[in-house]
């Protein structure tokens, strides 16, 4: 309009300090996009192959948990609720009634995102360490019930005899990508916009949204509903993945494996988490060897990243190289 | 035609009684300025007012509707639009990105038809006086500014009335003087505004009609001087003992 300098369309954020640092994103996004490719081709081995497999679906948990958590500020410490959900609904489908593949696939996403309909409108009003300890209690009931309900869910044991997703690693690891890259792609681009600007005012003063006329509580529904569906598809593949389920899908520690990913690859970013969602699962099974050392060594490794880049990992590298650029 | 009016409006806090029957019109165009000692009541008043707290008895009708209970953002989404005391910026987003959010409300997005929320925000920062800083993140800004982008996100509204709750507050002289401005060159094209001010000197500059407040009742109403006249405002601002 009348000499402004904003030019792009509405939806894509324009102001010059966020925009500067793009033709960097966009080129480690397609340096790790093509290696990630390649993987099965220059490292055809079984394991290495079913430890990207679990990275892929961590990554892509790591950016669902973002969406909600890293945006609005409403820390989900039980995301383990909606993994948990989705992998015993894909497990319990196809093992007692015999559902097709990619219907019981499907029905991970369909069942997590009922249960956040249903938790959100309580749970959603809550904030800071309320809603922390409200998500973490729903995980926490829902882990204690895969015991009781133990005649269907098969207590501690859990649920054998899962199909599996192909017989091919390789198809399973490029499944399991295809599904972290639409994953990790399509919340970034929900985000990238005004919508992203919404969540992350909300995270700053939810009060002051309400006083611009911004109704909060659709927004922070949709929020937790995409990060639920990210969340239960994740778990459907996981129990075809692993071929089995146990409680341990709904366990604490895999919400906080979880949170730790997105806080150490970069929270309020999406694709941050992600990255930290590949650097800590890569990292963790290359520590192996450390044997009972290797959680020692693996919180001496994070200990850095938490101590110089707040900002999460990859937000520190590329805002680097943003400053050398100038 | 008044357009916004509060009869009998009641709010306590446990035994705080902080609001205790305050009634006020607010015509159509007119700056109202709204004073009291601290703790009369004034901020308590603007929660009430914009839906932030719903009051223990008593109505508000903005343009003959009754709003009395209704959230803050069917209040905002009406036209009725307030703007906080202690500036409440959305950290971590840059100055544009501020008002942005406030342009996507469904109100603003109705009366800004067919203009990209970018275009109406740019618009909204070079009426205040801050396209200059747009890309900037908002936690650079001085507080004289902040106060500003705090207007311009109320303006995303195109408020019927404004609240601005002590706009003046914690601003330098050479920071009050063009907010002063602003302030009057909104009311010159047409807004109603309510100013609650604890700086009576910037207030009486701007206003003609003045309430004021002291525990919760309103003790006098008129013009500056008639109120700065009036000896229960005298008595409220320099104590009991007068």
């Amino acid at each position: 309009m009348d000499g402004n300098p904003s030019s792009a369309s509405e939806g894509a954020v324009l102001v010059p300090a966020r925009t500067r640092g793009r033709p960097w994103g966009y080129a480690a996004a397609a340096a790790s996009g093509f290696l990630l490719l390649t993987v099965p081709v220059w490292l055809p081995d079984r394991y290495v192959l079913s430890t990207f497999v679990l990275a892929h679906l961590y990554a892509a948990m790591a950016a669902g948990w973002d969406v909600l958590s890293g945006f609005t500020g409403r820390e989900n410490f039980g995301y383990a609720l909606f993994v948990g959900t989705g992998a015993y609904a894909a497990a319990l489908l196809s093992t007692r009634l015999q559902f097709p593949l990619w219907c019981t696939i499907l029905a991970g996403p369909v069942v997590a995102a009922g249960l956040a309909l249903l938790v959100g409108g309580p749970a959603l009003r809550l904030r800071g360490p309320y809603f922390a300890l409200a998500s973490l209690a729903a995980a926490g009931v829902l882990e204690r019930m895969t015991l009781l309900l133990w005649p269907i869910t098969g207590g501690e044991e859990g649920v054998f005899g899962v199909p599996p997703l192909s017989l091919s690693a390789a198809t399973t690891y490029y499944v399991t990508l295809a599904f972290a890259a639409a994953a990790v792609g399509g919340l970034w681009w929900a985000t990238r916009g005004t919508w992203g600007l919404v969540l992350r005012a909300i995270r700053a003063n939810e009060a002051a949204c309400e006083a611009c006329g911004v109704h909060t509580f659709p927004h922070k529904m949709g929020a937790l509903l995409l990060s639920a569906t990210t969340g239960g598809l994740a778990g459907s593949l996981y129990a075809h993945v692993q071929e089995h389920v146990g409680p341990s899908v709904y366990s604490a520690a895999l919400s906080v494996t979880v949170i730790i990913m997105s806080v150490v690859g970069g929270v309020g970013t999406v694709y941050g988490a992600a990255a930290g969602g590949y650097l800590l699962t890569l990292l963790s099974e290359s520590l192996r060897r450390f044997g009972e050392y290797r959680l020692l060594v693996f919180a001496l490794a994070l200990l850095p990243v938490v101590l110089y880049m707040p900002r999460g990992v990859l937000p520190h590298l590329l805002g680097h190289l943003r400053r050398r650029e100038r | 035609m008044r357009s916004l009016v509060a009869r009998d409006l009641q709010k306590r806090f446990g035994g705080l009684v902080a609001l205790a029957g305050v009634s006020l019109e607010v015509e159509q165009g007119e700056i109202l300025g709204v004073i009291g000692p601290n703790g009369a009541g004034k901020t308590t008043l603007f929660h009430v007012l914009s839906g932030f707290l719903p009051p223990d008895g008593g109505k508000v009708l903005f343009r003959g509707q009754d709003i009395t209970g209704l959230p803050s953002y069917t209040v905002a989404q009406l036209g009725l639009v307030r703007t906080f005391q202690l500036v409440r910026p959305f950290a971590g987003l840059t100055v544009l990105e501020n008002v942005v959010v406030a342009c996507t409300s469904a109100r603003s997005r109705r009366l800004s038809r067919g203009r990209s929320l970018q275009d109406r925000a740019w618009e909204l920062l070079r009426q205040v006086g801050l396209a200059h800083r747009a890309a900037e993140p908002v936690d650079h800004l001085p507080f004289g500014e902040l106060k500003r982008l705090e207007i311009a996100r109320a303006l995303a509204l195109s408020p019927d009335v404004l609240l601005l709750d002590e706009p003046f507050s914690g601003l330098s002289a050479a920071e009050t003087a063009p907010l002063l401005e602003l302030v009057r060159t909104l009311s010159q094209s047409g807004a109603t505004l309510v100013v609650v001010e604890h700086k009576l000197r910037e207030l009486m500059q701007l206003v003609r009609r003045v309430v004021v407040l002291d525990f919760g009742r309103v003790i006098a109403t008129g013009t500056p001087e008639e109120v700065a006249r009036n000896p229960a405002v005298v008595r409220a601002y320099l104590g009991g003992a007068a």
